[in-house]
């Protein structure tokens, strides 16, 4: 039956969002439809007639739309890689195209809706009670299962989407536009406050955007375009549209998405005038497609114009649905009855009188004829608290108008911490005790007639703004509208005693489900929720919570303040995992020469957020670039890129006591011009980072530190300066220098050969040695220190000069067959060497002694950080250490880091570094062992990749045991 | 190519760390002391919507320790002891008062002939002031975000409310913008606004981008010194 009986209206005052001289195209399940810019999905099929949207969730029955806000999941669709949009928010465009879901089939065939036929193999809680016996039976249901349940599909190929965040700041934000947003929203302006209005619409103006005052639509169209203008003209008024809170938060936090956006909101008062969600009548078959909220045919027909049939029947137990009639009847259509649950009085009843509508007082619906969407309702008169006659009487529509109730949107103040209570005389929930700096207006704090909904949100307006002046508050924001109390039907709910009367239209939940969670012993609220599923869907309850409560409400005999409700929790809308991505920021850290290192083929690694040159060459080739690199720089010479080390300057007259107190061995008497290893350790003496202090003069040492490591050194190094109150200042100049280790038997000849203040003889400046100069008019602070094993200067210069020393040193090396070497090689020479990396060669319980740095440790002086636990722990005794190790069989397997040390098949140490030697020849590294495996010539095993490797205990250095060489 | 009046940042021993980006914009190069300069980017009408200028090649010079306030008054800095406060000196240069024991001192838009220079290179270890240079032009890329549109653009990237009316002219913010730490200064240039952004150098080019693709929504454009000295210069 779909495809008929709705379409288009063609008069004034329908249509405010479309713009009828834009026709569009786009495509539902592979079919051409035609829409207006403007129109939602839901709204362009609707005025073409397809009211038929989805499937339901279990048991596959046909929907429509049901609020047209997106605040239900009959809506759902799928647009391209998009899954589960909301048609009846989406805008549509040309080229569109859009799926329906959850069926097998067609839409109007689906196969899968034999579901419905079997219900009663589908009761309440069913997943917790089937499927698990006998064992292994799951894996059998599993599949099937998967492919009837779930709604969208994701696409793992679809396009990454540009989603990105924005802070916002504001003394007020005021949610939602209706009437008493504007009306708040201005009122907090006017007094002062700067002040953000925001709105999910495309336009201002809420329930005044379809809704009357009255029975008057020209009243709330003339009110709309008064306040739109009145906020418009308030210069420190912001007005943020398409765009929807999803959490309100403690600390004026307010979490608001705007298309593919999420605010991050501060304000210091909240303002929640969010409206309400409309309740449904529970009755057989209240889910057939053309059953939809008063409202939402009214925003069909006032925005979209749209009518949402030809013949309607409003149920009803208030003015609202009273108002919708009229509408109907404004737009063209028939009005068969109007059935309403008691006998409403409002200015909207005379006029529906006076135009002939039938009226149907003390009746409801009970039953629903019409499968792809309804045809006919059936009508009984209501005989006490549920119960009703017999159908009295079948009245052919093709569309069911409900309106019988509200339930004020309150998830937001609750996210906020407002407690939710029941309000008998409302029939309605409402908030008390908000948190300072959150309060409630219009519909949200219960409060509807227009005139009082324009002065309690006007109080609360100025009130937020008053509290951020500190000023008293002129007026109260605390109203109560006595006439809320005819809004909301008491027991909305009519069970036939056969058939579906669905309560949750998302999880198919129907009003026998809730009350046999009840029997079957889950009588509080939140144990309903979450045996039943109630609530649990994408509209998250907002239209089966109050149901869901009244019934549990008549079957425990407990009144419906003392059921409590179910908890609110953030997000209230859908917030999609990109929004919480937004664009990713991940800082990276380049050298100053990182330019050349790329136009010479490196590959980079990251070493914390610094990029490195692994080494130079195409990665198909790695290891023979990395061993020529160690080649270069054992026969002539290589050039590392070190910029990415620590440096820092500690300058005062206590400079070298500080040092002397932070590092390990001893410094107070280090001659100006030297530098000297530095090893740290923290108050539990363990190796956290080591360097060199370079005593530039008497007052001033410059300390490296390790590129992961030198944040951990300044921050212990500025808090220890604070609490020993030393005259000294410490700064991380990291950035502010670049640096390169020139490395190789020819790094001398290469400096000699540049224009220089510095006398770089062996004698004038020799190993450990320090010199500040110039260097092809550069200025320098260079360091002879042999990392490598080699001669070799690190020199460091001002950052901005990187670039022109690499290219300076690269051009002066050319003749000496210098080399760029990058990170690879390097751990091969360090290694060679024998010399350990803080971190791979130490782990979070490191002690020096361990690591053999027992040499580092001052033994006179009487402090240093550590110092104590150190000497406890050798006063203890160790029971690992590092020791050099080499591979017996040259044809094994060369062991890999972190690789494990067996004896007699337990675990005993493992390897922390490990290569084959270029230099060498052979394989060597460093191990822990226990101290009775560590002499020299030992021999262990290790397990490689489960292949059990012998190697035996060596002495370190492997390469260059005199030294001699770094000390050319 | 070069004109006698343009040059090429290789032919400097300094160099902007964001010169890559500054090629790809397209940028010419004129020579400032020992480094480099773009220009040729830019209008004054796009400065005043929403520009972004690279002015690292200008000088900057840090002082850190405990007597700086009075140490920078003896050198005839105009500052108080007001922390995230910044100061225009009588050359047009600014002096940002970071905390009661550092500054930072930024040339003026011309350049400064030589003065922070002269102020570290006449700095004496042994004269025992407890005030210690510190080599911003290296350790920190300096940028400016000009326009009417530079706080909007800001709300994208940085957690403090940067609006004019909260954040008046020579306030100073020390926070993290796209997740980097930076130090904000607003000093509008005559009646435009004008923020400079002080970030690590080594990160000049993530920020770069970070801040040219927040900025892009509001058709921002790439700017240069002599862009921003017409803005000064009305």
């Amino acid at each position: 039956m779909s495809g008929h009986s709705t379409g288009r209206i063609d008069k004034p005052g329908f249509g405010l969002l479309i713009d009828r001289t834009k026709p569009m195209s786009f495509t539902f399940d592979g079919r051409l439809f035609n829409g207006y810019h403007g129109d939602t999905i839901a709204s362009a099929l609707y005025g073409a007639g397809q009211v038929l949207l989805s499937r339901s969730f279990k048991y596959h029955r046909p929907r429509g739309a049901l609020t047209m806000n997106g605040l239900d999941a009959n809506t759902l669709v799928q647009v391209a890689d998009e899954p589960n949009v909301r048609a009846d928010l989406h805008p549509i465009s040309s080229g569109l195209a859009v799926k329906s879901i959850n069926h097998l089939g067609s839409l109007e065939r689906d196969a899968f809706s034999v579901m419905d036929y079997f219900s009663r193999f589908l009761p309440v809680g069913f997943y917790y009670k089937t499927f698990f016996r006998p064992a292994g039976i799951w894996k059998y249901f599993e599949r099937p299962i998967r492919i009837m349940a779930g709604l969208g599909t994701l696409d793992p190929r679809a396009e990454h989407k540009y989603y990105d965040k924005s802070y916002l700041f504001a003394d007020v934000v005021v949610i939602g536009s209706g009437p008493a947003g504007l009306e708040a929203a201005i009122a907090a302006a006017e007094a002062g406050a700067d002040t953000l209005l925001i709105e999910e619409m495309s336009e201002l103006g809420g329930s005044l955007l379809y809704g009357r005052i009255g029975d008057s639509r020209d009243a709330a169209d003339t009110l709309r375009r008064d306040l739109v203008a009145k906020a418009r003209s308030l210069t420190n008024l912001t007005i943020l549209t398409e765009t929807v809170v999803s959490g309100l938060f403690t600390d004026g936090w307010v979490a608001a998405i705007g298309g593919n956006r999420l605010y991050k909101i501060r304000t210091r008062e909240a303002i929640v005038a969010a409206g309400s969600f409309d309740q449904p009548i529970v009755f057989r078959n209240n889910d057939r497609p053309g059953i939809l909220f008063a409202t939402a045919a009214q925003r069909l027909m006032r925005l979209y114009g749209v009518r949402p049939g030809n013949r309607a029947v409003i149920a009803t137990s208030n003015a609202f649905g009273y108002e919708a009639a009229l509408d109907m009847l404004d737009a063209g259509g028939e009005v068969a009855a109007i059935v309403d649950l008691g006998t409403t009085s409002a200015p909207a009843v005379e006029a529906a009188r006076a135009r002939g509508i039938r009226i149907v007082n003390n009746a409801t619906l009970v039953d629903a004829k019409g499968y792809l969407r309804v045809e006919s309702i059936g009508v009984a008169s209501i005989t006490g608290h549920g119960k009703t006659s017999n159908v009295t009487d079948w009245i052919t529509c093709d569309c069911v108008l409900i309106s019988v109730g509200c339930s004020p949107a309150l998830n937001l103040a609750s996210h906020a911490g407002a407690k939710v209570v029941f309000d008998e005389a409302l029939q309605m929930h409402r908030a008390v005790n908000p948190p300072v700096g959150v309060s409630l207006a219009g519909s949200a704090a219960g409060v509807w007639s227009p005139k009082l909904v324009a002065t309690q949100a006007q109080a609360t307006g100025a009130a937020a703004a008053s509290r951020i002046k500190g000023e008293p508050a002129v007026g109260s924001p605390d109203i109560t509208d006595h006439g809320a109390a005819a809004i909301t039907h008491p027991y909305p709910i009519f069970k036939s005693g056969k058939g579906k009367e669905f309560i949750d239209f998302d999880e198919d939940l129907t009003v026998k489900d809730i009350i046999n969670s009840v029997k079957d012993g889950y009588d509080d609220i939140q144990l309903v929720k979450r045996y039943s599923t109630a609530g649990l869907g994408p509209s998250q309850g907002r239209h089966a919570n109050l149901n869901t409560i009244r019934v549990v409400g008549g079957v425990t005999g407990k009144p419906l303040e003392a059921i409590g409700t179910t908890t609110y929790r953030p997000p209230l809308v859908p917030e999609k995992f990109a929004h919480m991505a937004g664009r990713a920021f991940e800082p990276t850290r380049l050298t100053s020469m990182h330019r050349r290192h790329e136009e010479l083929g490196a590959q980079f690694m990251t070493a914390g957020l610094w990029m490195r040159p692994a080494y130079y060459g195409a990665k198909d080739d790695a290891q023979r670039a990395i061993e020529d690199e160690v080649r270069a720089v054992r026969t002539a010479a290589g050039l590392i890129d070190v910029s990415t080390l620590g440096g820092l300057d500690v300058r005062g007259p206590d400079a070298a006591a500080f040092i002397d107190r932070m590092y390990t061995w001893a410094y107070e008497k280090q001659p100006v011009g030297r530098a000297r290893y530095t090893l740290m350790t923290d108050m539990a003496g363990v190796v956290i980072d080591d360097g060199v202090a370079c005593r530039l003069a008497p007052n001033h040492y410059y300390v490296t530190a390790t590129t992961s490591g030198v944040d951990q050194v300044y921050r212990a190094m500025t808090w220890f300066n604070v609490q020993w109150k030393m005259d000294v200042d410490v700064a991380n100049v990291t950035a502010a220098y670049s640096a390169v280790n020139l490395a190789g038997p020819k790094a001398r000849a290469i400096v000699q050969s540049l224009a220089t203040d510095i006398d770089f003889s062996k004698d004038a400046f020799p190993y450990m040695g320090v010199r500040t100069g110039t260097l092809a008019g550069i200025p320098v602070r260079i360091l002879r220190v042999g990392f490598v094993g080699e001669a070799g200067y690190e020199i460091h210069c001002p950052a901005g000069y990187g670039e022109a020393l690499w290219d300076t040193l690269m051009a002066a090396g050319k003749p000496h067959g210098l080399k760029p070497f990058g990170v690879e090689a390097q751990r091969i020479l360090r290694l060679e060497k024998g010399h350990i990396i803080v971190g791979q060669d130490t782990d979070g319980l490191t002690n020096p002694i361990e690591a053999g740095m027992d040499w580092a440790l001052a033994k006179k002086k009487a402090f240093y950080v550590g110092k104590r636990s150190i000497e406890m722990q050798a006063a203890k005794g160790i029971t690992r250490k590092l020791v050099g190790f080499t591979v017996i069989d040259s044809s094994a397997p060369v062991p890999k880091e972190c690789h494990l040390v067996i004896r007699g098949g337990q675990i005993v140490g493992r390897i922390t570094s490990v290569v084959k030697s270029p230099t060498l020849g052979k394989v060597v590294g460093l191990a822990y062992l226990p101290l009775d495996m560590t002499d020299v010539g030992q021999r262990f095993e290790i397990r490689v990749d489960g292949v059990m490797v012998s190697a035996e205990v060596v002495p370190t250095p492997f390469y260059d045991p005199d030294n001699a060489r770094q000390e050319l | 190519m070069t004109t006698p009046n343009m040059t090429a940042p290789d032919q400097h021993l300094r160099r902007t760390p964001l010169r890559l980006a500054l090629e790809k914009a397209d940028a010419r190069w004129t020579a400032l002391e020992d480094i480099a300069i773009a220009d040729g980017l830019g209008t004054v009408e796009g400065a005043r919507h929403l520009a972004i200028t690279d002015l690292s090649p200008l000088p900057r010079l840090g002082f850190k320790g405990r007597e700086t306030i009075s140490a920078m008054q003896k050198r005839g800095i105009v500052l108080e002891a007001i922390p995230n406060r910044a100061y225009r000196q009588p050359d047009g240069g600014l002096c940002l008062v970071l905390a009661a024991s550092e500054v930072i001192l930024l040339s003026p838009l011309a350049g400064d002939n030589g003065r922070l220079q002269g102020l570290h290179d006449t700095w004496r270890l042994d004269d025992g002031e407890r005030t210690y240079p510190l080599l911003r032009s290296d350790s920190h890329a300096w940028f400016v975000v000009s326009g009417a549109k530079a706080p909007e653009m800001f709300a994208k990237i940085c957690g403090v409310d940067l609006r004019l009316a909260k954040f008046p002219d020579l306030s100073i913010a020390q926070t993290s913008v796209a997740k980097l730490s930076a130090i904000v200064t607003r000093a509008d240039i005559r009646d435009t606004p004008a923020f400079h952004i002080l970030a690590d150098s080594a990160s000049a080019l993530y920020f770069f981008d970070c801040l040219t693709d927040a900025a892009q929504e509001f058709g921002s454009t790439i700017a240069c010194r002599t862009v921003l000295r017409n803005l000064e210069s009305g």
